[in-house]
């Protein structure tokens, strides 16, 4: 048999033609321009929904279940089925349910994530007198946004400061914890000896390179893109304070590069092979089941990242974010739903069943929530949780290939001058194919 | 009187009186034609839908830029035109033809020195050739998973502790770049030997034992047998290895993704890793295809060099 090159074109043409259809017609009968009406009655609710969530994980999923899911269905009729799936790999689970048309109807992302998927239409406006009634803190909203609307809601957040052995302090009469950049750099050292390192910044709580590198670039007083996310801003002397730091710190030997513990073994910290250390709120649970020590009140110490250019001091802000699908076929049930999960009785409930800080102090009291000292400390200091990754619909093109860039630098593959060029040629090269 | 003769019989006349006796020649190839076709077609048509198909449309979404949301649209030659000034994607190429280039050479010969050694009747045999094949047959992630202890950075990890022993380290496998490459073209030689020990195993039991014994009588040692008789006779084998060991080099993938997802500062990014980065987390599908077609190429030269060098199954 012979084949023709007329052949060829023609059934790479239809293959190509339904390929395209099939990502095209992902919406089906659906309606990515219907508004989202908040309004809808329950009566008027019907049929099913779908949740992707990375959460609720483990033992935290009956509670989702049984004591957040149960109710709604039981309130409103309509049955709520979860698709769970690792943070790793949320994204490509998001972009391929797209292009199978079988995307959840409330899909649950992180910080950062709002604005690249509302810029490509995936997520579907939330309506701003719904929010603002919500009285969230400013610092929780500034990831929802895009081109001014929100398209997200924070559902659970985990913030990260500084946290360390009180007995360490001691034993060198260290009496208060640092309050500038300076001051941390000092202490760092001055703990660092006798087996024990003086900052673990890069292992396990600092959930990157990238993130590491994002937390110090706010310290210093930077951010990673203009206000409308169309100029980086990470590459300018923010950032580059930002790398010097660490770099310098590595090579004083308060912070060490490579201390990193086994997958399920405690982290250096815990294991006091570090005086001080970047804590999560996530690490509770951690700590609760592999350290209760350090659960216990007042074993460990917290204090926010000192300011490195004056003004206030910084907290990290990462968390599970709440979205409706542009895409959904029951739009009205998947708000319903996400109203439902911010109400503050269910916040209370999924948060401390995850071990995660709610967005708001205004939960109904709830032991778990109230005895966890790590998320006590976020919840206090909420409004200076203004280090955040992404604002700029590139993001999400920028966040895979940030990691390798800070890592050559940290790794002595690159310097700093260069590093800050990668940077700032990756951001723009994602920014011109927005 | 005149008497007659029947005329002698004609060439046309055998064929007729042939094809009264026995089906036509051509009639049987046209049955077996049909036949042929008929079992050849469902793997045909499963290699068309399967292969075929998503090769002609991975090609035509080369030339697109397609984010997967939104439909694809032509871009002509831009994603070539990015691979060839993408420093990252080479340099994945480049960690590939290294971790091959060092990793397939050493896990052929280690594994041809067991085939040799485990050929022969030695008491346990069978249980070492299923210890020298089990890494072959064992989860890539089960298999990452166990190197990930192994080359824990604290004195924890197993290999640390061994070098301990011997004053040296703890060494930061992973997450050093001048290291976790070559930590990684040790778990491929570990993971690979074991096939690759069973093929050469296979070919040795078909080696004529008559040579070794007419070798033995010209007086030849086991040197001069191996390199004179095993060796050559071994070549097709040795193809086989090669290029299935190319192949499976340039497609790794769940070991990179668990082991160190290509870092530290993409000192592990291979091609199938660069090319899920560019398709699933940056959404450029476009890319990601020309990527793959690249790759597509790469592998077909590699083929064609290989079989150049080691000169194909040829006479086998």
């Amino acid at each position: 048999m012979q084949i023709s090159r007329r052949s060829v074109l023609a059934a790479s043409a239809a293959a190509a033609t339904g390929l395209g259809a099939a990502a095209c017609g992902a919406g089906g009968a659906m309606d990515p321009e219907e508004p989202v009406d908040l309004e809808v009655d329950d009566a008027s609710l019907s049929g099913a929904i779908s949740l992707l969530t990375p959460d609720f994980v483990g033992d935290a999923r009956a509670p989702l279940d049984e004591e957040i899911i149960a109710p709604f269905t039981e309130r409103t009729g309509v049955s709520v089925s979860v698709d769970q799936v690792d943070w790793n790999k949320l994204n490509e689970k998001i972009s391929t349910g797209i292009a199978g048309g079988i995307i959840a109807d409330l899909i649950m992302t992180g910080v950062g994530w709002t604005q690249p998927f509302a810029e490509k239409g995936i997520f579907a406006e939330i309506p701003a007198d719904f929010i603002e009634s919500l009285g969230f803190d400013e610092s929780v909203l500034v990831s929802t946004r895009f081109e001014g609307k929100y398209y997200s809601l924070p559902q659970a957040l985990d913030l990260r400061f500084l946290g360390y052995h009180p007995e360490a302090f001691d034993a060198k009469g260290i009496e208060e914890p640092p309050a500038t950049m300076d001051e941390l750099a000092e202490l760092a050292l001055e703990l660092t000896g006798d087996g024990m390192v003086g900052l673990d910044y890069l292992s396990g709580s600092a959930g990157s390179a990238r993130q590491a590198f994002v937390f110090l670039l706010y310290a210093f007083g930077g951010r990673m893109f203009s206000e409308d996310g169309m100029a980086p801003m990470l590459h300018e002397e923010p950032g580059r304070l930002a790398l010097q730091w660490m770099l310098d710190r590595m090579a004083e030997g308060s912070i060490n590069y490579d201390l990193r513990a086994a997958e399920g073994q405690p982290s250096p910290f815990q294991q006091k092979k570090a005086a001080m250390s970047l804590v999560a709120t996530g690490n509770w649970v951690t700590w609760s089941q592999m350290s209760p020590e350090l659960c216990e009140k007042e074993a460990v110490g917290l204090f926010l990242m000192p300011p490195g250019a004056g003004g206030d001091p910084v907290m990290f802000q990462g968390g599970t974010f709440i979205s409706i699908s542009s895409l959904s076929k029951n739009k009205d049930a998947a708000g319903a739903f996400m109203e439902h999960m911010l109400d503050p009785e269910y916040l209370g409930i999924g948060n401390s069943a995850m071990g995660k800080v709610p967005p708001t102090p205004d939960i109904p009291p709830d032991e778990a929530i109230e005895s966890n000292s790590l998320t006590q400390f976020g919840l206090e200091n909420l409004p200076y949780a203004g280090a955040t990754e992404g604002g700029s619909a590139a993001y999400m093109e920028v966040r895979t290939n940030l990691d390798g860039i800070v890592e050559s630098c940290l790794t002595g593959k690159s310097s700093v001058p260069e590093t800050l060029e990668d940077m700032k040629a990756l951001c723009d090269g994602a920014i011109s194919r927005i | 009187m005149s008497t007659s003769t029947p005329p002698a019989p004609t060439a046309a006349d055998a064929r007729a009186a042939r094809h009264d006796l026995v089906p036509r020649r051509s009639t049987v190839r046209a049955a077996e034609k049909r036949w042929g076709l008929l079992l050849a077609a469902p793997a045909t048509l499963h290699t068309l839908l399967w292969i075929g198909v998503p090769i002609v449309v991975a090609m035509v979404l080369s030339f697109t830029a397609y984010d997967i949301i939104h439909p694809p649209e032509f871009a002509g030659l831009e994603n070539y035109a990015t691979i060839f000034t993408d420093g990252l994607f080479w340099r994945s190429v480049w960690h590939n033809v290294l971790i091959a280039g060092i990793g397939i050479p050493i896990s052929m010969l280690l594994a041809l020195v067991f085939a040799t050694l485990l050929n022969r009747a030695i008491p346990g045999r069978g249980v070492f050739r299923v210890m020298v094949f089990l890494p072959h047959i064992t989860a890539t992630v089960a298999v990452a998973m166990i190197w990930l202890w192994i080359y824990n950075p604290s004195e924890n990890g197993l290999m640390n502790i061994v070098l301990g022993v011997i004053g040296i380290g703890p060494l930061p496998f992973l997450t050093d770049p001048d290291l976790a490459l070559g930590a990684v073209i040790l778990v491929t030689i570990w993971q690979g030997i074991g096939l690759k020990m069973l093929i050469y195993l296979a070919a040795l039991q078909g080696v004529d034992g008559q040579l070794y014994e007419a070798a033995d009588i010209d007086g030849a040692n086991f040197v001069q047998k191996f390199r004179r008789i095993t060796v050559p006779m071994l070549r097709p084998a040795t193809f086989f290895i090669l290029i299935t060991s190319l192949i499976a080099n340039f497609q790794t993938f769940d070991l990179i993704y668990i082991l160190t997802e290509g870092g530290p500062a993409n000192s592990t990014s291979v091609v199938t890793y660069r090319i899920y980065q560019t398709a699933f987390q940056e959404f450029r599908v476009g890319l990601a295809n020309a990527q793959s077609v690249i790759l597509l190429l790469i592998l077909i030269v590699l083929a064609f060099l290989s079989r150049r060098i080691v000169g194909g199954t040829d006479g086998d």
